[in-house]
This record gives structure tokens, C-alpha cells and sequence, in this order.
């Protein structure tokens, strides 16, 4: 586990932020949370700290001035987050070689790819090889499947990633190594089924039914189906759907 | 104005016009004056001569033939002894009669002879042309001719005067010419009564207008007769006038100018003076200068009238010019003001009539181009400002918006999990307004633009319980274009707002977006309430409509045809209850970073 500590003067985001996302599955853990940067900068003074992730407009010390200070401590990497992209921030932030920039409301995806190329960095720097107990990878998949199943029409993998407290990268890795198959495979053979039972309902068209199983446009959901079952879904509607069965 | 333009012009062109022809009008009117003046000096000198010719040849040859039958003896002879005696033989009375029928001959054959008279030196008797025949110096009525004759000096040949004849009591007196010639081998005179009456006539008919009046003098400078009363008058003022001239005729043996215009009681007239080849006379012809002027104020006339021809002409000329001219001059500065309040303007239909228009013409396109980029500037300036405006609303502050966002956000992920909808709105809703925030004049891939416009639809499908459905049928090779912010969402905010009828109902909006011939056609369909005809005209004005505070539409309708041209116009097609279609086309060239 790293040491992280979070600085927001804004009390509410901060103890979201600390507590919300599962910092532990991707290997990290909030030592501390500061809502002055003076503070932060005090403790980073007597503690070992290895990211230190602040906002930027804040009283008494901004975020910019902040990470001036934490020059003196090259190791320490940096990711800031702030409301919207202002240049002027931008620039400095790139002057004093900051890790990562993230926008707020912070989406769980993009937080989760900026940690994780920070802890391969991390683990490279300090040569660590992780390996997980096997009951982990199957709740993990279980986890996943049941997401599929449940959110099949607007199902990601940056979704499932969430839900699991994953990198999306990570997640696709040890989900086709884990159960087998691949994840969006996975979600395509969900979807396909269901788009069977559907297509057996007379009362559904067939653009709908592209809609419900999460296809943006009915002709990708058409070429989808024909690629999966080999006929179109009009052929197996009239009957081709029976003598599969 | 107008009324300076006009006079200006109409001096130019009066100069230009007006010069040339009193140029010409001078030259002609000399040219005519001068030939004027040599006809009517020919004029003169040939009524003079044909006087001379006709009339005065005819007194001359009967005196002469008298006084050559007289060199012959016999004849002389016989007619002394027919005037010595007073009785005569019967010989004698046929010689008389045939003397007497010789001179009645031209009495009546030239009805202005009065009289011809014969007589010899020392007798008392004389031959008449007259029915007495033979009478005596004593007796005959007319005895006035003798006491002139016998007054006359030893070496006059001859002479010519003007008398008065009254044969009876009861006669008027009549005029007449009487020339005296004394014969030249016996010593006697022929006397000629010419009847000034009858000579007058024949004058008159050689004349060649009434303008022209005949004088005939003597020696001495006596008129012996004129033709006209009134000039006649004239001359007796002057009546110095042809004796002076006859005296330096005399002098000199010719006349040093026999033309010329002289001044007569306070009139012109040309003067015409030659003398007759008989009898030491002279004739004179006086045009007045009124058959001139006449002739001149003819020709005056007609040049007046073309001159004020001419002007009239001038003057409708440069009023239709200065008009016309004008009303090209009031286009052209309707034309530039409506170019500077930057009103649309259209391309002057100006016809090139000469180098000047052309350069004219140039300037003004430059200008109005000029003008209306001044314009589109604007536009785009207000438009950046319209935009900034609305940012700078949101803009209040962006952090405590976004700050806001990330606690409710938070909050939402520590009561309900990672997968409400609650978390999913608060997410996309952020994306949202962090790409309306984005400077608007930057560019986005198209992929971009339909991120945006799937995060907005997520929304709109969650408000209206997934009760709308949108397809994207977008060709891959397209999403690399690139287009202008939020160049999608209007027509679908659009579509939902207006076209959506019952919330139960399933809406169906499909975006596709294809390259076709170097362009890229994008349309947006639903199956909404759709329009009439009257509303699609409606929606179209409104569309159009510049000053419009319509945001959605208009807005779009006016940055892509500031973007892409007039070509990019937003296309409405609807059937009422069937659904709407808005679409519109896009240059490839113009979509390239």
C-alpha cells in the first residue's frame, strides 16, 4: 500500500473522496486529509508520503503554491484536481512536473487510470510484484457477471471497473484470464440472448429491441446478430429462432 | 443639388454645342452678306446695262439715222428747201409726208417716244413726228425746246434735259425727257421727246426688286428721271451727291469706285454709277440697305430658331443625363449606406458603360465586400460575446458549480452505490456543462460533438424514463471532421422540446451523418408531432430571422452559414403526425483542422 494524502478545503468533497473510492483495491491508502495546504505541507515535513493529491483554489495557500514547496521532495508524485482547466494552472502544473491533472466532479474511471500508472510507476521504482488470494478473482467475476446482466444495455467496462473498485485495463485482464472469456464477449453473448427472447415477442421492432439490448444503431445490432447466430434477426423471427431451439 | 449638377452640365454642354455652331452662324452670315453684296452690284450694273442697251439705244439710233440721211445731199437739200418754204410743190408734200412717216415710224413703234423733231439752223419752220407734220417756231405749242437749243453753246453737241409738255389747255402737263442732238454736217438739231411716263415702265419691269430704284442723269449731275418718289426725295438732300461724282468722272475719265455704299439723308444704299454709251449721260442704281436687311434678318431668323432649337435640345439633354446620372449617384450612396449599417446588400447590376463606371464599379465591390466582411465580423463578435455572456452566466463560479457537482456527486456514491442514476446524471451533467463552458469558437472532432451529444441524450432518456430512443447511424470515415461546438445539440433540444407529443409514447430520434460528393449531409429525424406547411414557413422566418432571439435554431442557422455559406442553410422537411426532419450540408474541405 502507498501513503496518499488528499488536500481540499472543502470538507464535504474531501471526506468523499477519501472514503468512497476503494482506494485499497488499487493499492493505495489515505494516511491523511488536510483542508489547508499549510497543514498538508507540515505533515508532508515529518511523514513519509508517497502521492499527494490537492485541489487548487483554496484560502490562505492555493494548490499552485502548495506544490512549489513540494519540490523539495522530487519523490513525491503529484496529482492535482480542480474545477476546470485554466492555462495559467496548467502551466505551472507542467513547469513543476506534476503526475496527473483531473477534472472534478471526478469520474471514477479517470481516477482510477491516473492511481494506477502511478503505482506501476511506484512499483517499478520499488520493484513489488502483487498477487491476489484466488477467492478475490472469483468475486470479482461474479461481481461483473451480475453487472452484465443487470445493466446489459448501457453496460461498459468502465462501468464494471467501477462497480468492482477496478482499472478498466486491470479489469479486462484478469476477466479473461479468470473466467475464460472475454469481457465484452461476455456482454455480447448477454445481450444476444436477450435480444432472442425479444425478437420472439411479436409486439417488439426490431430497432427496439437493437435500442433495449444497447445498440445505438439498429444496423450495428443487425450485423452484431447475424455475426453471432449466423442469420439476420428477421430470418430467425420467422422461424429460424424455433429449429435453433 | 439636382438643380447645381444640372447647370453644370448644361454649361458644358452649351459651351461645347453653342460655340461651334455662332462660329458657323458668322462664317455663314459673312459669306452670305459678301454674295449678298456682289449679286445685288451685278444686279446694279445689269439693270443699267440692260437700260442702256434697250431703251437708250432706241433714242440714239433715231436721232443718228437722222443725222446720217442728212449727209446725204438730197435729202438735205429737200428737207432745207420743205422748211425754207412755206408753199410747197406736190413733190414737196410727198417727201414730207414720207419724211414725217420715217420719224411717226418710231414714234409708234416705241410707244415712249413722244416726239421727234427736226430742225434746221435759221428757219422758222420744223419737222415734227406729230400729225401737223411741218410747223412753225411761232405757232406750234411747244416752243419752250428752242429757246433751250438756241442757249446752247457753240461746241455742246448735245444735250438732254427734263421738261414739262402741255399741248392743250386742258392736258395735264406730262413729263418728258428731251434730248437735243445737233446734227454734224448741217447745222441744225434732232430733237427726241421721250415720254418719262411710258420710259418709267419699261424702267420699272428691268428692275430686279422694289428695293431697287433707277436714276438717270446728264452731264451736269440733273437727274432727268428716276424711278422711285421716295429715294428721289432722298437724293434731293444730297444734291451734291451725283454732281460730285460726275465731276471727278469727268476729271479723271473713269470712276474710281463705281460700287460702294453710300449715305443718303441718313440711309444706306449701295450705289451703282455707270455711264450710258449715248448722249454724255449716266445712269446710277441705289439698292437700299433695307432689301438687305431683309434678306440678312431672313437669315437671322433661321439661325435664331436653330440656336433656340439647339437649347432646348441642350437643356433636355442634360436633364435626362443629370436625371439619370443622379438617380445612378443616389443607388450608389443608398448602396454604401446600406453597406455601412451592414444591412445585406446586393451586387449592383451596374452596367459598364466606360472605363469610369468599370473603376467605379471596382471600388464599390471592394468596398461593399469590405462592408459586409465588417459585418460578418461583427456578427461573429457579437455572437463570441453572446456566447462569453452566457459562459460568464454559468461563469459565476465554475468552481462552486463543479464543486457543488463533486459533493453531490459524492454524496449520491455514499447513500445509493457506483451505479444509480442519480450518480450517472451528476456525471454526464458535468460533462455537459464543462463542453458548453469550452471557448466556442474552438474546433471538435465530430467524435467529440457526439460524446457530447450521447451524455446529453442520456440525460433527456432518464428525464423522460427511457421513453426516448436515438440511433446514431454515423459512417466511421466522417468522425474525424471537424465541426464547431454544439453544432448537434440545438436541433435535438429542438426535436425533444417541440416534437415530443405524449410522455407514454415512445420518441424516436435518428441522427445520421454521411459524406456524400464533398459534402457532409447531416440529418436529424424524429417521429414527433410534426409541422404543417404554415408552420414550416413559420419556423423558416423565424430561422431567418437575424435579429431573432430564438437562441437554438437561429443560432445554428447562423454560424453555419457564417461558417460554410449561404449552401449550409438549415433544411426543414415535416408532415404533420408523421415526424420532422431537419438537416442541413457541410463542405468536406471546410472540415478539415
Amino acid at each position: 500500500m502507498y501513503r496518499l494524502i488528499i488536500v481540499d478545503d472543502e470538507e464535504k468533497i474531501l471526506d468523499g473522496i477519501s472514503e468512497l473510492f476503494p482506494w485499497h483495491n488499487i493499492g493505495f491508502e489515505v494516511s491523511a486529509r488536510f483542508t489547508s495546504a499549510l497543514n498538508a505541507l507540515a505533515y508532508v515535513e515529518n511523514h513519509p508520503v508517497e502521492v499527494v493529491m490537492t485541489d487548487i483554489s483554496m484560502p490562505l495557500m492555493n494548490g499552485i503554491d502548495f506544490i512549489k514547496e513540494l519540490i523539495r521532495f522530487p519523490k513525491i508524485k503529484i496529482v492535482l484536481f480542480s474545477s476546470y482547466k485554466d492555462y495559467e494552472y496548467m502551466r505551472a502544473a507542467i513547469q513543476y512536473g506534476i503526475s496527473d491533472y483531473l477534472l472534478k466532479p471526478i469520474r471514477y474511471d479517470e481516477l482510477v487510470l491516473c492511481f494506477e500508472k502511478i503505482r506501476m510507476q511506484l512499483d517499478e521504482v520499488n520493484e513489488i510484484v502483487n498477487e491476489e488470494p484466488k477467492t478475490y478473482y472469483k468475486e470479482i467475476i461474479s461481481r461483473v457477471d451480475h453487472y452484465l446482466f443487470n445493466n446489459y444495455q448501457k453496460a461498459s467496462l468502465e462501468g464494471a471497473a467501477e462497480v468492482v473498485g477496478l482499472s478498466p485495463n486491470y479489469l479486462s485482464k484478469i476477466y479473461k484470464e479468470k473466467s475464460g472469456s472475454g469481457f465484452l464477449e461476455k456482454l455480447n453473448k448477454i445481450r444476444m440472448e436477450k435480444a432472442c427472447e425479444l425478437l420472439m415477442d411479436p409486439s417488439y421492432k426490431n430497432y427496439e429491441i437493437a435500442f433495449y439490448v444497447g445498440y445505438d444503431n439498429p444496423k450495428n445490432f443487425s450485423r452484431a446478430f447475424k455475426m453471432y447466430f449466423n442469420m439476420s434477426p428477421m430470418d430467425y423471427r420467422n422461424g429460424g429462432g424455433k429449429e435453433k431451439k | 443639388m439636382l438643380h447645381k449638377f444640372f447647370i453644370k452640365r448644361f454649361r458644358t454642354y452649351a459651351i461645347i454645342m453653342i460655340i461651334p455652331l455662332l462660329v458657323l452662324f458668322l462664317i455663314m452670315g459673312y459669306l452670305i452678306l459678301d454674295t449678298q453684296q456682289k449679286e445685288l452690284e451685278k444686279q446694279g450694273i445689269n439693270t443699267l446695262e440692260s437700260i442702256n442697251d434697250n431703251i437708250v439705244y432706241v433714242a440714239y439710233s433715231t436721232i443718228h439715222q437722222q443725222d446720217v440721211m442728212m449727209r446725204t445731199a438730197q435729202y438735205k437739200l429737200s428737207i432745207q428747201k420743205l422748211l425754207s418754204h412755206s408753199k410747197m410743190e406736190y413733190q414737196d408734200v410727198i417727201f414730207m409726208n414720207a419724211a414725217r412717216s420715217f420719224l411717226r415710224s418710231f414714234e409708234t413703234s416705241y410707244p415712249y417716244i413722244n416726239s421727234i423733231y427736226l430742225y434746221l439752223d435759221g428757219r422758222d419752220n420744223y419737222l415734227t413726228s406729230s400729225s401737223e407734220q411741218l410747223v412753225s417756231l411761232q405757232t406750234f405749242y411747244d416752243k419752250k425746246w428752242f429757246e433751250k437749243y438756241s442757249e446752247m453753246p457753240e461746241g455742246e453737241k448735245q444735250f438732254v434735259e427734263t421738261r414739262w409738255l402741255k399741248r392743250y389747255t386742258y392736258d395735264e402737263a406730262k413729263k418728258v425727257i428731251t434730248i437735243y442732238q445737233k446734227m454734224t454736217l448741217v447745222d441744225g438739231v434732232i430733237v427726241v421727246n421721250i415720254n418719262s411716263d411710258d420710259f418709267g415702265e419699261m424702267i420699272k419691269s428691268m428692275l430686279y426688286h422694289s428695293g431697287q430704284s433707277f436714276f438717270y442723269l446728264n452731264a451736269k449731275g440733273d437727274v432727268l428721271f428716276f424711278s422711285d418718289e421716295g429715294t428721289s426725295r432722298d437724293v434731293k438732300q444730297e444734291s451734291a451727291l451725283f454732281e460730285n461724282l460726275i465731276k471727278d468722272y469727268q476729271k479723271e475719265g473713269k470712276f474710281k469706285n463705281n460700287q460702294r455704299w453710300v449715305k443718303v439723308n441718313g440711309k444706306y444704299y449701295l450705289l451703282c454709277i455707270k455711264p450710258a454709251d449715248y448722249f454724255d449721260t449716266y445712269f446710277v442704281s441705289l439698292i437700299t440697305f433695307d432689301t438687305f436687311k431683309e434678306k440678312m434678318f431672313n437669315y437671322l431668323q433661321v439661325a435664331v430658331a436653330i440656336l433656340v432649337v439647339n437649347l432646348l435640345l441642350i437643356t433636355l439633354l442634360a436633364w435626362i443625363i443629370t436625371k439619370s446620372a443622379f438617380k445612378h449617384i443616389t443607388s450608389l450612396v443608398d448602396l454604401f449606406g446600406a453597406a455601412e449599417r451592414g444591412e445585406a446588400v446586393e451586387k449592383p447590376q451596374t452596367i459598364v458603360k466606360d472605363e469610369y463606371n468599370l473603376i467605379m464599379n471596382n471600388i464599390l465591390f471592394l468596398f461593399i465586400k469590405n462592408n459586409q466582411m465588417q459585418a460578418h465580423l461583427l456578427e461573429e463578435r457579437h455572437q463570441s460575446e453572446i456566447s462569453e455572456i452566457k459562459a460568464l452566466q454559468l461563469q459565476i463560479n465554475p468552481h462552486f458549480i463543479f464543486n457543488t457537482l463533486q459533493t453531490m456527486d459524492l454524496e449520491v456514491l455514499k447513500q445509493l452505490g457506483g451505479l444509480s442514476t442519480l450518480h450517472t446524471m451528476i456525471q454526464e451533467l458535468s460533462r455537459i456543462i464543462k463542453y458548453a463552458l469550452t471557448d466556442p469558437t474552438e474546433f471538435v472532432s465530430l467524435q467529440e460533438e457526439l460524446n457530447y451529444l450521447k451524455a446529453y441524450m442520456h440525460i433527456q432518456e432518464i428525464r423522460f424514463k427511457n421513453n426516448i430512443v436515438t440511433y446514431f447511424e454515423i459512417e466511421e470515415q466522417v468522425l474525424n471532421h471537424w465541426v464547431f461546438r454544439l453544432m448537434l445539440q440545438p436541433i435535438v433540444e429542438n426535436s425533444v422540446n417541440h416534437g415530443l407529443t405524449s410522455l407514454n409514447e415512445r420518441f424516436y430520434i435518428k441522427i445520421k451523418i454521411f459524406k456524400r460528393k464533398f459534402k457532409m449531409h447531416v440529418s436529424v429525424i424524429d417521429s414527433g408531432c410534426g409541422m404543417s406547411k404554415e408552420e414550416i414557413e413559420r419556423l423558416y422566418v423565424r430561422i431567418n430571422d437575424v435579429k431573432s432571439k430564438n437562441i437554438g435554431l437561429t443560432n445554428l442557422n447562423r454560424r453555419l452559414v457564417l461558417h460554410y455559406g449561404e449552401g449550409s442553410k438549415i433544411h426543414i422537411r415535416s408532415k404533420k403526425g408523421m415526424g420532422t426532419e431537419i438537416s442541413f450540408k457541410m463542405p468536406i474541405q471546410a472540415l478539415h483542422k
